[in-house]
């Protein structure tokens, strides 16, 4: 697969966008279903709290009627003593008039003491309703129903005050159902016996099913001790749980916590959320709280409860989670497909769009390869619009013609300099060929070694020796200022100057002085050569000279000792019309050696750009006095060549190197 | 002549035949459970129901006893040959003349309580003769039936005089604030409280057989003349009991179911946390490993004796000879 970076171009972008999309999307997402979700269960703790204080409240409205009503019976047992026709009445007009309010009501009573007389207790007297709204009064002995050891009668004695006892069953009818218990006193204030006002608990599940705000709910009523006291049937329970709702009314929330705890498909929290939601709510806590209860298999539950003030029992509803949050899952899943619609088409629009962009880009790509080619005629693709894919084929084209036309010129001046570079090479030889050749006949006196190396294919420097009769022997040095074709120009003129002018003259300040009139009047350039010419007396080694801004020329006398002839006879040639050269001489006696140079030498840097300067020259100079000119040429070149090392020649050089071998008659030897 | 001998014989023949089917189908005996059904009772009831009794060639029914109703009178009365009592208690009945035996010592460690709650500032024995946090005596609720003798033992011994004994479980009093202690079994009232809410650090315990009183609870009894008459069959008895109790101990959930069909039939309540938590506690309490299994020790029966004897709670003949008849002969499936 390739890397990244060589997919196309689109495709990275399409890429690049989908990832994007993705990223923003999900951020996106997740954040809208947090607040979604959050204000959602916030309603939802609202509504349903409110659904079961309300329910709540309204079971609770019978408790303190009856309450009430029992307070009212004990008191007027205690104010009127009445006799047992009068409680039968007392009791039944107690019951006509409370049992279309409380319709739950199933039976008021009055249970006594032993007292009075010794022996069994007075009979216990007990008012409930039988078939066709009638009711009917009953005696019971305690032998028959031992009301004594009864909790409804002992826990209100021992405690002294009324109350409301725990569920249970009545030991005749099998009906689930608590008992208001009101003590009655004596006029000493003594516990005399208990009033008792029963009310079922068997209608209790549809008024405990109002406490489901969303139908889906598992309403529960616990006692002041935990016990079920209601557990209406709900649609969305578990086979286990439905299994175990009758068992329930068995069980106390703790104790089914425990059960829990034993089950093998039960986890340990949910004992311990259980318990600790019972223990809240034994405490007359109202709330919610998240566990996994009742509806086990269908997760985390929510379980909101309120206390029933008056009996001091308190209910509950628990919701699965998973059914709560139903309406924010089928919203999620609604979104979903159109959040990809949306998507994919994004996706599409943007791979049409990149697709449009990248296409001529593609086509210039083509276009710029073929052009790298070599084909300068390719055909560009036409720009649509101004944008910038537009702006860069226009500029594309306008590159692409501006390449023509400099290829166009390229080759025109390529040309030009191929003829330029050939007449150069002919401007060479010719420049060389008029230098003299050496070495001299060996008949000459001396021997000469000269160079001439210009900086570039032609120079300005020049050297010339030419005899003028037999004894006397002429030679030129000179450095016309500026390089190329225009010193070299202006060299050749020197050379031919030169040789006329010592034709009229064997003085060589009148020679120089010819020369420097003609160059500067005939020239309208400011070019000037530094120059020096000397006449060379073979027959007695006595060299006449003039200097012409020329470096001082060095002598090597025989042995060693070098001496520079440092006096100049004027300025450089062609500065000055008017100016009048001198001559000087030296004389020269066997072996003694004459180095003539010009600036080349001296002048040429190495790498650093320090000159390599007289007094090195002087020190080769010196190193070998017995060498011959030929051998000291070579020498200073080598060691001008090591110093320079890569850098390129910068100026011409000139040498010329000349040692009087002595008088001819005396015949000396050449050596060349 | 021959024709009427023929018939004759015939006759005699059939009723000896019929005598004799008579004569070998076994006896019907019942035992009566001291209370209502509960895994107490589980062993045995496992027995009946898994048919260990008629292995061991018993045709046992099982009652009930009514709620305060003396359980003794079942055996006085002839009503059953067999009971399930506390072994206090009927050393007690022995001491004063009731001639019954023990045929089989069902658990063999005390399970008996006394739970105060923590707040009522009850932390220990001491604390019992103590006034409570609100300067008033403390409030005892202990059991008027045959349980509430060791109790009352345990409370004199903490120099507790005076109380009298109480109706009921006293559960509900306690729960309500209108006792401060109450006597509790540790397989039964001790979890009621742990069902109504109640955490185990609220509450003090005090385990007699902590204190010196560790007196097994039940035991199966007869009347001496039943052992006497039928010691196969007290001996079948007290082997089926254990290997009815091993085997619901191995089968827990069939055992619970045994218990809640009983339950059912009585039409008591049936919380089945409570009774898994009573047929744990009261298994644990059995010692069926142990080679006492099934047999009451003669120095535990005489040890009780003492204690008893020393409290004035018996005062006429008792002793394990007589007590125990068949104690020195250890049932078959003890181990």
């Amino acid at each position: 697969m390739k890397p990244l970076r060589d997919w196309d171009l689109s495709c990275r972008i399409n890429l690049t966008l989908l990832v994007l999309m993705l990223i923003a999307g999900g951020v996106g997402g997740g954040f809208l279903y947090r607040e979604v979700s959050g204000l959602l269960s916030g309603e939802i703790s609202r509504s349903a709290q409110a659904a079961v204080m309300a329910a709540a409240e309204r079971i609770n409205r019978n408790f303190p009627v009856v309450e009430a009503a029992a307070q009212e019976v004990a008191l007027s047992l205690e104010l009127l003593h009445p006799d047992e026709e009068e409680q039968f009445k007392l009791l039944g007009g107690s019951f006509e008039s409370l049992r279309r309010e409380v319709p739950a009501l199933c039976g008021v009573g009055i249970a006594r003491l032993p007292g009075g007389e010794p022996g069994a207790p007075p009979p216990m007297l007990y008012v409930h309703p039988v078939a066709d709204g009638k009711i009917r009064t009953v005696r019971l002995a305690n032998a028959e129903y031992h009301w004594l050891e009864s909790d409804w009668f002992r826990i209100p004695q021992l405690l002294d005050r009324a109350v409301w006892t725990e569920p249970y069953r009545n030991p005749y009818t099998g009906v689930l159902m608590c008992t208001r218990a009101q003590p009655v006193r004596d006029a000493d204030g003594k516990f005399r016996g208990i009033v008792i006002f029963n009310l079922s608990l068997e209608g209790l599940n549809s008024e405990v099913a109002r406490a489901d705000a969303y139908g889906y709910g598992q309403e529960f009523l616990i006692s002041r001790f935990g016990r079920f006291v209601a557990f209406p049937e709900d649609p969305n329970r578990t086979q286990q749980l439905r299994d175990e709702a009758a068992a329930l009314f068995q069980s106390t929330i703790f104790s089914y916590a425990d059960l829990l705890r034993e089950r093998t498909f039960s986890r340990e929290d949910a004992s311990d959320q259980l318990r600790k939601l019972g223990r809240a709510m034994l405490a007359g806590e109202s709330g919610e709280m998240r566990a996994r209860i009742f509806n086990r298999s269908a997760g985390m539950e929510r379980i909101f409860y309120a206390p029933l003030s008056n009996p001091g029992w308190s209910l509950g509803v628990a919701y699965s989670e998973k059914l709560l949050m139903e309406p924010l899952r089928t919203l999620t899943e609604r979104l979903i497909p159109i959040a990809l619609l949306v998507l994919l088409t994004g996706l599409l629009a943007a791979w049409i769009l990149v697709r449009r962009m990248t296409r001529p880009l593609g086509e210039l790509a083509a276009a710029a390869q073929s052009i790298g080619e070599g084909n300068f005629n390719t055909p560009l693709p036409v720009a649509k619009g101004r944008d910038q894919v537009g702006c860069l084929t226009e500029a594309f084209h306008g590159m692409q013609l501006a390449l023509a036309e400099y290829l166009e010129k390229f080759k025109t001046s390529t040309a030009e300099r191929e003829r330029f570079e050939k007449e150069l090479e002919v401007a060479r030889e010719i420049q060389f060929g008029m230098l003299p050749e050496t070495p001299l006949p060996s008949a000459c006196g001396f021997s000469l070694f000269a160079e001439l190396r210009p900086a570039h294919r032609v120079g300005g420097d020049l050297y010339d020796f030419f005899r003028l009769d037999d004894t006397h022997c002429c030679f030129t040095i000179g450095d016309v200022s500026g390089e190329g074709i225009q010193a070299a120009l202006f060299m050749a003129v020197v050379q031919m100057l030169q040789r006329g002018e010592a034709e009229k003259s064997r003085d060589p300040g009148a020679i120089v002085n010819g020369i420097n009139r003609f160059l500067s009047t005939g020239s309208t350039t400011r070019t000037s050569v530094n120059y020096l010419l000397g006449i060379l007396d073979m027959s007695t080694g006595i060299i006449r000279y003039a200097n012409a801004g020329l470096n001082p020329p060095c002598v090597r006398r025989v042995g060693g000792a070098l001496e520079l002839l440092t006096t100049r006879h004027g300025p450089a040639l062609g500065t000055d019309s008017d100016a009048q050269y001198g001559s000087g001489s030296i004389t020269l006696a066997a072996g003694d050696t004459l180095v003539l140079y010009t600036d080349g030498v001296t002048a040429a840097c190495d790498s650093a750009g320090k000159a390599f300067g007289s007094e090195a020259l002087l020190r080769v100079v010196a190193y070998r006095p017995e060498s011959s000119p030929a051998e000291l040429g070579e020498k200073i070149l080598e060691v001008i060549g090591h110093f320079v090392g890569t850098q390129e020649q910068a100026d011409d050089i000139a040498l010329l190197i000349l040692r009087f071998n002595g008088p001819l008659d005396k015949g000396v030897p050449i050596d060349g | 002549m021959k024709r009427i001998f023929g018939i004759g014989g015939a006759i005699v023949l059939l009723c000896a035949l019929f005598a004799a089917t008579a004569t070998a189908a076994p006896r019907r005996w019942t035992i009566v459970m001291p209370w209502q059904p509960q895994a107490q009772f589980a062993g045995i009831y496992y027995a009946k129901e898994a048919g260990i009794f008629e292995k061991h060639g018993l045709d046992i029914e099982i009652r009930h006893n009514p709620q305060g109703a003396p359980i003794v009178e079942n055996l006085t009365s002839g009503k059953a040959q067999f009971i399930v009592a506390p072994l206090a208690a009927m050393l007690v009945e022995r001491s004063r003349g009731v001639p019954l035996v023990n045929v089989c010592q069902v658990n063999q460690t005390g399970n008996i309580l006394l739970v105060a709650a923590r707040r009522s500032g009850i932390v220990q024995p001491a604390d019992l003769k103590k006034p409570g946090l609100n300067g008033k005596p403390l409030r005892f609720a202990v059991w008027d039936s045959d349980s509430g003798t060791l109790p009352l033992l345990f409370l004199r011994q903490q120099g507790v005089d005076g109380i009298a004994a109480s109706p009921g479980s006293g559960v509900e009093s306690f729960l309500w604030g209108a006792v401060d202690v109450i006597s509790a079994m540790e397989y039964n009232e001790y979890y009621q409280l742990l069902a109504a809410g109640y955490d185990p650090e609220e509450l003090t315990v005090f385990r007699l057989r902590d204190h010196q009183l560790n007196i097994p609870e039940d035991g199966v009894y007869a009347l001496e003349k039943t052992a006497a008459g039928s010691p196969a069959v007290c001996v079948a008895l007290r082997a089926a009991v254990l290997e009815g109790w091993r085997e619901a101990l191995r089968n827990p959930e069939q055992a619970l179911k045994f218990v809640r069909l009983y339950a059912e039939r009585e039409g008591v309540r049936y919380d089945p946390a409570q009774q898994l938590w009573m047929f744990n506690m009261f298994g644990r309490s059995l010692g069926l490993d142990t080679p006492q299994a099934g047999t009451l020790a003669p120095e535990v029966c005489d040890s009780v004796i003492r204690i008893f004897r020393r409290n004035k709670l018996i005062t006429g003949d008792a002793d394990f000879r007589t007590f125990c008849p068949a104690s020195s002969k250890p049932a078959g499936g003890g181990k």
